[in-house]
């Protein structure tokens, strides 16, 4: 009798669980008999950061499909990606170097070229981030990555952001023989590549250069540009950068250069546009600091003539 | 009795055999049944929306004010209910955390607090609808009224700044209330004290008051009044609004950047290099100065007090002043209800003529209008249009006036009413920030504190305490600058996590569309930044390297002089130049 209860309740458990565990999950379970929906998938738990869900959305993907397709190809990517980026700072090498396997194998395929094209510069720029904090990146290794990833796909946005990094990260001592060449390197880059997505993404390390080689003009003129070519978001108007364009060129002017011209046009710029901004007493004082400045100069001249 | 076996075949043996298995099979029954309903409920519609808000306000007025505009909402949507969920600030991060990453989150929840700004923005990123398009149209609840045709951002008094996250590049919220700090005041007891109606806005005036309050014993004991109420929470606010004001000008040494604010970074390097001194420049020490004098208004013990200690003492009559925002005012009136006159004045500042401080507090403090109060719509709301919808009635021109009445805040969107009382809490639009950024973090944040702490309870004086922040900062500090740089390139992989995310927006889109090229934009206006903050880092660990003293950012460099003088000479018996606007 209490042999047979024990055994009855263990039945009667066993069967409840079993009839409840498909309503535990409270969903219902996929069914991915689509590469392209595995795909989906696995991105949209990337993005939801689900990491280890994402990675078996991938390799679902990657086993529905053939492996010289273009899903498989995307789903090494995204393997790689979801690999790589899980990612806490203590981890970075070692997934990074798990990464690598599916970088490599994407980008050396051809069925889809943009693929291989992002999975090359996602290569360049694994090898770029590992070590986490902790290692001094040996720059020109990675610059040297960065430039093979642009010799394969030059006219590839892939391609052309790994040069702009290859570029930029000559920077990274502020030598003045280094900015010299990045210089160079920027305008041959503008020359080959005037209307591509990153046309115009080169100022920036354009502004670096000049900085670090110490001439004030070229910095403020380039700073000029660049807040002239600022591309305000559309849809998202606030992130509207200029007062402190405004201001850095007006300091700089003021300070480097001793334009006061050009440093009164730009403070009077940040009192004439912003209702409310942060550096209006500033540019206020600045103004009436110039005038005093040149008063105090012109009576100075005055007194020696 | 104890221990004796009961006969078997009893109603007792019956009941102590099968008693434990009943529990067990019934407690397992109702947890089936209750599975079974709320999944099978799931689908079905019932006629019914629940829409699950959580927040952290448990100040007076705010959840009846969200239940009053809940029930107006169901006048004209019947259907809809809605349900609050307030969590204690202290829990508030784990909470939100916990119910995120159990898929169990409201469908509206209040975001910023608890969590450190990177986890916040992955949250937003993994569980949150964006609403870079809501904001760019009109909100229907402003039908009938100057805002009809307007994009809801700019019906806000900040154009909803900080509801952008700049690193998603998208609008994550809806903020409902705009905030300010101000000192509040006993109204019957400053006047009874002092003589005076109104506090002055002149630093030395006010302390003398502090002095007259304090020189004052309460009736029938022996304490005598505390001027300032001090706390761990009330003294900090002293900071912001007066004392690091003082530090203003260290932009002039340390703005490396030219973008007019002083990083940490930028301190520290400023420091090495010997622009900055931080037992001699007379900007931190007159900082500290301020400091000491404030403090000393407070009663003893204060940094050992919470902010419901220190309220208290201010609700009992036995201090005057309170420093704080506008989330207590409901709180604040309603204990002095029938005991006393509660006001409100801007926070005193040295007056520009003051020999001690004047130069270097030339203007009161700058204010941005900012909103918060931030609400959005997570994606695991069964109901997001219709939580989308309540959140935009509550941002209505009306909803928002109406809201924040009933709360007692201040209503974000513009060409709103609020009280009177509130209507002082204007912010000062013009004016200046502190720019004392010491915290690297690490040891160098402990040890300031600790030390910040003994400086306020009057254990150390200034010379001691200054001397021993700069040569801390001098040795720890640099291992904790070195720190903070190794701490970015860990942080790298969140920074490639968002790009990624981007880039896949991007190739998803369909090509020739306007999303497509937005999506490309967004991409490539952020696929940089890995290298801008590299090289940026780069750039400040460099100068220390070569541990040579520059010219400071803000001093005329000899050519800028040279140019200045020419063209001086150039202009001389010229016209004068064209007037500054707004002069």
């Amino acid at each position: 009798m209490r042999s047979w209860s024990r055994r009855g309740i263990g039945m009667v458990l066993t069967a409840g669980v079993a009839a409840v565990l498909p309503l535990a999950g409270c969903s219902p379970a996929h069914s991915l008999s689509k590469p392209t929906d595995a795909l989906t998938e696995g991105w949209d738990l990337f993005r939801l950061g689900d990491y280890p869900v994402a990675e078996a959305a991938f390799v679902r993907a990657a086993a529905l499909s053939k492996p010289d397709s273009a899903e498989h190809q995307r789903a090494l990517y995204g393997r790689g990606m979801t690999i790589w980026l899980s990612t806490a700072g203590g981890t970075i090498t070692r997934n990074s170097q798990r990464a690598e396997t599916f970088f490599e194998r994407a980008a050396v395929a051809t069925a889809d070229p943009n693929i291989a094209a992002w999975s090359a510069l996602a290569l360049a720029r694994t090898f770029h981030l590992m070590g986490g904090g902790d290692v001094v990146p040996d720059y020109a290794a990675v610059r040297e990555g960065y430039n093979r990833v642009y010799r394969r796909f030059p006219q590839h946005a892939a391609g052309q952001e790994a040069r702009l990094y290859a570029i930029a990260l000559r920077l990274v001592d502020s030598k003045p023989a280094e900015a010299e060449i990045a210089l160079t390197e920027l305008d041959a880059f503008d020359r080959a590549h005037p209307s591509d997505l990153h046309a115009g993404n080169t100022q920036p390390f354009r502004a670096m250069c000049y900085e670090i080689l110490n001439r004030p003009a070229e910095l403020i003129k380039i700073k000029i540009t660049m807040m002239e070519q600022y591309q305000l978001d559309t849809l998202a108007p606030q992130t509207d950068d200029r007062a402190r364009q405004c201001w850095e060129i007006a300091s700089l002017a003021e300070f480097r250069l001793g334009d006061f011209a050009l440093a009164r046009k730009y403070y009077r710029m940040i009192l004439a546009e912003y209702d409310v901004e942060v550096r209006s007493y500033a540019a206020r004082r600045a103004l009436a600091r110039m005038d005093r400045m040149e008063a105090e100069l012109a009576r100075a001249e005055k007194g020696v003539k | 009795m104890a221990g004796k076996e009961p006969q078997a075949g009893t109603l007792r043996a019956w009941w102590d055999k099968w008693f434990a298995p009943a529990v067990i099979l019934l407690a397992f029954a109702w947890a089936v049944a209750t599975v079974a309903v709320y999944v099978l409920r799931g689908g079905r519609d019932d006629g019914l929306i629940t829409l699950r808000i959580g927040h952290w306000q448990l100040e007076p007025g705010v959840r009846v004010g969200l239940n009053e505009m809940a029930a107006e909402y169901q006048k004209t949507h019947p259907r809809v209910r809605i349900i609050q969920e307030a969590i204690p600030e202290g829990v508030y991060g784990q909470w939100s955390s916990t119910q995120f990453m159990g898929g169990t989150a409201p469908d509206i929840i209040e975001m910023g607090l608890g969590l450190p700004p990177a986890i916040t923005v992955s949250y937003y990123n993994r569980y949150c609808l964006r609403f870079s398009d809501l904001v760019n149209r009109p909100n229907p609840y402003n039908k009938d009224t100057e805002f009809e045709n307007t994009s809801l951002r700019n019906t806000y008094k900040d154009g909803m700044i900080q509801s952008y996250i700049p690193e998603l590049k998208e609008y994550m919220n809806v903020p409902l209330s705009q905030f300010a700090q101000r000192l509040f005041y006993n109204r019957d007891l400053y006047r009874r004290l002092t003589g005076k109606e109104t506090p002055p806005s002149d630093w030395r005036e006010f302390m003398a008051d502090c002095q007259r309050i304090a020189a004052t014993q309460i009736p029938g004991g022996t304490m005598h009044y505390t001027p300032v109420v001090g706390s761990q929470y009330h003294v900090s606010y002293w900071d912001d609004a007066v004392l690091n004001l003082a530090t203003w000008r260290l932009y002039e040494a340390a703005d490396f950047n030219h973008d007019y604010y002083v990083g940490t970074d930028e301190l520290f390097v400023a420091s090495a290099l010997g622009l900055v001194d931080l037992s001699k420049t007379p900007a931190i020490r007159k900082r500290f100065e301020l400091a000491r004098q404030i403090v000393s208004q407070m009663q003893s013990g204060f940094t050992g007090l919470t902010r419901d200690e220190g309220v208290f003492k201010f609700a009992r009559q036995q201090a005057v002043f309170i420093p704080t925002g506008t989330w207590d005012v409901g709180s604040l009136i309603t204990q002095a209800e029938g005991k006393f006159d509660v006001g409100i004045t801007d926070f005193p500042i040295p007056a520009p003529d003051d020999p001690d401080y004047g130069g270097w507090i030339p203007s009161p403090r700058f204010e941005k209008p900012s909103a918060g109060f931030n609400f959005t719509v997570t994606k695991f709301s069964r109901h997001p249009a219709v939580a989308i919808d309540f959140l935009l009635f509550l941002a209505s021109k009306r909803g928002n006036e109406v809201l924040n009445r009933r709360i007692g805040w201040i209503p974000a969107i513009k060409n709103t009413e609020m009280t009177e009382f509130l209507k002082q809490f204007k912010p000062t639009t013009e004016g200046i920030i502190g720019n004392f950024n010491y915290n690297l973090g690490g040891n160098t944040s402990v040890f300031y504190s600790q030390m910040y702490s003994l400086f306020q309870v009057n254990q150390i004086g200034i010379d001691d305490f200054l001397g021993k922040l700069t040569a801390y900062y001098k040795t720890k500090g640099a291992e904790d600058f070195d720190e903070q740089q190794k701490d970015w390139r860990r942080s790298t992989p969140a920074t490639e996590r968002i790009s990624a995310v981007r880039r896949m927006d991007a190739l998803e889109s369909i090509p020739g569309t306007q999303e497509c090229r937005v999506a490309w934009r967004k991409y490539r206006n952020g696929s940089l930044d890995l290298a801008g903050g590299e090289l940026g880092r780069c750039r400040m660990m460099a100068m220390v390297k070569a541990g040579v003293k520059p010219l400071a950012p803000y001093a005329y460099s000899p050519e800028a002089l040279a140019n200045i003088r020419r063209q001086v000479r150039e202009k001389m018996g010229e016209p004068a130049a064209p007037p500054i606007p707004g002069q």
